[in-house]
């Protein structure tokens, strides 16, 4: 697995909860947050995802946000 | 007739076989056997293929649904405050399923529930603006029912509601109050009703009820119950275990998921159904999707086959029906149905079928990574057309096929049997060719069915919190793949952080799990895992004199794959090499990862762990022999070849095939020799 799309369902810094495409039902967490999006993150935008190749939720890593 | 073999919670080696089939399969003179039984199922869970009878205009309301003594199809819905009841003797897909009778005045959009048992109907519902709990009982299979009576009168409303009968006769009510987190239990036991309800014990664990269901499975009540989780308020579906004999008698067990959805989704669960299929239960719920796009569908899962309500559930799939009250369910003996108020729908439940008279020949293939098995059957009298038809209704494309080889051995030539394979039919395939009608039947293993499964929404959980074994049997349950064995202690211990992807395949997630431990996965009867170590005891030997023969055998010397293992953790890394190998063959590194590789012990293990992976699987040579009744994958076996210079050579076996076909003697049609009968088995033989 690479990079997923999702939606921020809520952002308590450092922690974001991500809706994932497809994952209607179930989120997941990361507090992994490239530094130039942290001022970004906020509930309702859109995001890339980095997963790494392992799928460990350690290597997940939001590196892009936009409205 | 074969019989799939219980699930064992032990490790288990090779399998024990009859010792007139050990010596049988040796000799020269072999009378070989091959059993073959379709089955509606898959890895013993019954298929159910419904077909909707009824398509009416009634509105969508709380609804319940009851098989009579005598066959008659019982219904009963609360329309916004009245009790309709519809009976349909002898249901069929003729039938008329329009017809309604307004029985009574109840409570507006409260609960409705029917039991059965023989010689009774129960019919429960709520009255009096939501606070009395009504009861009528039916002694002529839905045909009339007696005067209402009033069993408990509570102090606030009742919402849901459920009934069910134990096999002593007695019955127990299940009500909610309201959505709240109050659910009771109120029994009748030898014909009189309990003075009150007992409010369940697993009220702190939830924040609001939304609906209840119940059943017994012969020893325990098992429950279905829909609601939101405490302090989370995540939206679930739990089984639930209320004791009858099994377990203490009203005593709860613990809330099980079988579906789930976080507090911020707009995906809500209501309407849980439960029955007992045999010895299986079947469950189902309305999934309601409050937009975008806004739909209320019902879903279908169930516990692996023979297990309970506490054990881990198949992945929910959708049924037909749009209702927001779900689907009510009952189980009749040659079929099951599904109602909504405006729906009815039926599945038909075959017996398994043997075909081991029509089979012509059989290829069977397992490796580490999969099972196929391709068997061609006669089908000369045209009655496989079709399939499944009238004559094998058990016989399907995505039904089960157990296959089973072994020799004519026991006593006046009784067919013995040695290593049980359970598999899913994927084609059929219907051929005509020399003026010979066959059907070919190609078929896969549980493998196969984890690379089918897909999560249909993302998972994860916290490092700390499952081992790998129990997040790997919750995969295998999802993905409907039964699960055995207990693992090395890696496997039992070590608690990774993990995650699915939503889309992602069950094999790409077991990949991923096994990456760093030294278990290995064997097909069977689902999968069983398996701790291979290097001093495994011997398990079958061939070559030597009074041991199984050998046809034909290859040894190899050629380098692995990878002789130098490193594992990447977090902040640290650990090599594992292979010395002798890497002296010879120089360097051949491969790179694994794991984030849990959080401390050196950990980073050493899993390095080793990989490493072992890749010698295992190193192609060492391969070995044909007579077929083997008893061989299953990652069998050790010990190679005595005087020829080649060995003795009591230790292998394991990675790889494994085998072939059956029958022969008719005599000559084809266009005078050329029959082939002769085949039945041998072929090993690709790895490290220990």
């Amino acid at each position: 697995m690479s990079v997923l799309r999702g939606v921020i369902a809520a952002w308590s810094s450092p922690t974001a909860t991500i809706r994932l495409e497809g994952s209607a039902p179930q989120t997941i967490t990361t507090t992994k947050v490239s530094l130039d999006a942290v001022a970004s993150m906020a509930a309702g935008r859109k995001v890339l995802l980095d997963t790494g190749d392992h799928n460990d939720p350690a290597d997940f890593v939001i590196f892009a946000v936009w409205a | 007739m074969l019989e799939l073999r219980p699930a064992t919670p032990t490790l288990r080696r090779m399998i024990p076989i009859a010792s007139s089939l050990e010596a049988h399969q040796k000799q020269t003179n072999r009378v070989p056997v091959l059993a073959v039984t379709a089955s509606a199922a898959r890895f013993g869970s019954e298929i159910l293929r419904w077909t909707r009878y009824y398509s009416g205009a009634e509105n969508d309301s709380p609804h319940a649904l009851a098989i009579a003594n005598d066959g008659s199809l019982v219904r009963a819905r609360n329309d916004a405050g009245t009790l309709f009841l519809s009976r349909v003797t002898s249901p069929g897909s003729g039938s008329t399923y329009s017809s309604w009778t307004n029985l009574a005045a109840v409570s507006a959009g409260t609960g409705v529930a029917l039991a059965s048992k023989t010689g009774e109907l129960l019919l429960a519902y709520v009255d009096n603006a939501g606070l009395t709990l009504k009861v009528r009982i039916s002694t002529d299979n839905g045909a009339s029912w007696a005067a209402a009576t009033t069993i408990v009168t509570e102090a606030s409303a009742i919402g849901s509601l459920a009934a069910a009968y134990n096999p002593a006769g007695d019955a127990c009510l299940f009500f909610t109050l309201g959505t709240t987190t109050t659910l009771k239990r109120l029994r009748r036991t030898s014909g009189v009703w309990a003075g009150a309800g007992t409010a369940w014990t697993q009220g702190g664990n939830v924040a609001s009820l939304t609906g209840v269901a119940a059943t017994h499975d012969g020893g325990d009540f098992q429950l279905l119950i829909t609601g939101t989780a405490v302090t989370t308020t995540h939206k679930r579906v739990w089984g639930c275990i209320m004791g009858d004999g099994n377990f203490p008698p009203n005593a709860w067990g613990s809330l099980v998921s079988v579906a789930e959805s976080d507090s911020l989704s707009s995906i809500s669960y209501a309407g849980p159904a439960l029955i007992m299929l045999g010895i299986d239960i079947r469950a189902a719920f309305a999934h309601k999707e409050a937009g975008p796009v806004a739909a209320n569908r019902a879903y279908l899962t169930h516990p692996p086959h023979g297990s309970g309500i506490s054990a881990d559930w198949a992945e929910p799939a959708p049924h037909e029906a749009a209702s927001a009250f779900g689907l009510a369910l009952a189980a009749a003996s040659g079929a099951a149905w599904a109602t909504t108020p405006s729906g009815v729908w039926s599945a038909p439940r075959p017996a398994s079928q043997s075909l081991t008279s029509r089979v012509l020949s059989c290829r069977f293939r397992q490796d580490h990574r999969g099972t196929s098995c391709t068997i061609e059957l006669a089908n000369h009298d045209g009655l496989l057309n079709g399939a499944p038809n009238a004559n094998f209704p058990a016989l399907l494309a995505g039904g089960s096929v157990a296959v089973s080889p072994g020799y004519a051995s026991g006593a006046a030539g009784a067919p013995q049997f040695g290593v049980l394979h359970d598999l899913t039919v994927s084609r059929l395939s219907y051929g005509l060719r020399d003026g010979r009608s066959t059907v070919t039947l190609d078929a896969t293993g549980p493998w196969e069915a984890l690379a089918h499964w897909r999560a249909p929404q993302a998972w994860q959980t916290a490092a700390a919190a499952m081992t790998r074994g129990a997040i790997f049997a919750r995969l295998c349950a999802r993905a409907g793949v039964p699960v055995t064995g207990s693992g090395s202690s890696d496997w039992t211990t070590f608690q990774p952080a993990f995650a699915i992807a939503a889309g992602e395949t069950g094999a790409s997630v077991a990949e991923r799990l096994l990456s760093v431990a030294s278990d290995f996965l064997r097909p069977g009867v689902g999968l069983t895992v398996r701790p291979l170590a290097a001093g495994d005891a011997t398990d079958a030997s061939y070559g030597a004199a009074g041991e199984h023969p050998i046809v034909s055998l290859r040894l190899s010397d050629s380098p692995a794959i990878a002789n130098w293992l490193r594992l990447q953790g977090p902040d640290r890394y650990a090599d594992s090499v292979a010395l002798a190998e890497l002296y010879q063959h120089g360097p051949r590194l491969r790179v694994v990862r794991s984030q849990d590789a959080t401390t050196d012990a950990k980073a050493n293990a899993y390095a080793a762990n990989a490493a072992r992976r890749e010698a295992v699987l190193d192609d060492q040579g391969e070995l044909r022999c007579p077929l083997h009744a008893g061989q299953e994958l990652f069998d050790v076996l010990s190679i005595t070849a005087p020829l080649l210079g060995v003795t009591a050579r230790k292998a394991r076996i990675i790889a494994l095939a085998w072939e059956y076909r029958r022969s008719f003697g005599g000559k084809d049609r266009r005078g050329g020799a029959r082939s002769p009968s085949t039945y041998e088995s072929t090993y690709t033989l790895g490290g220990l």
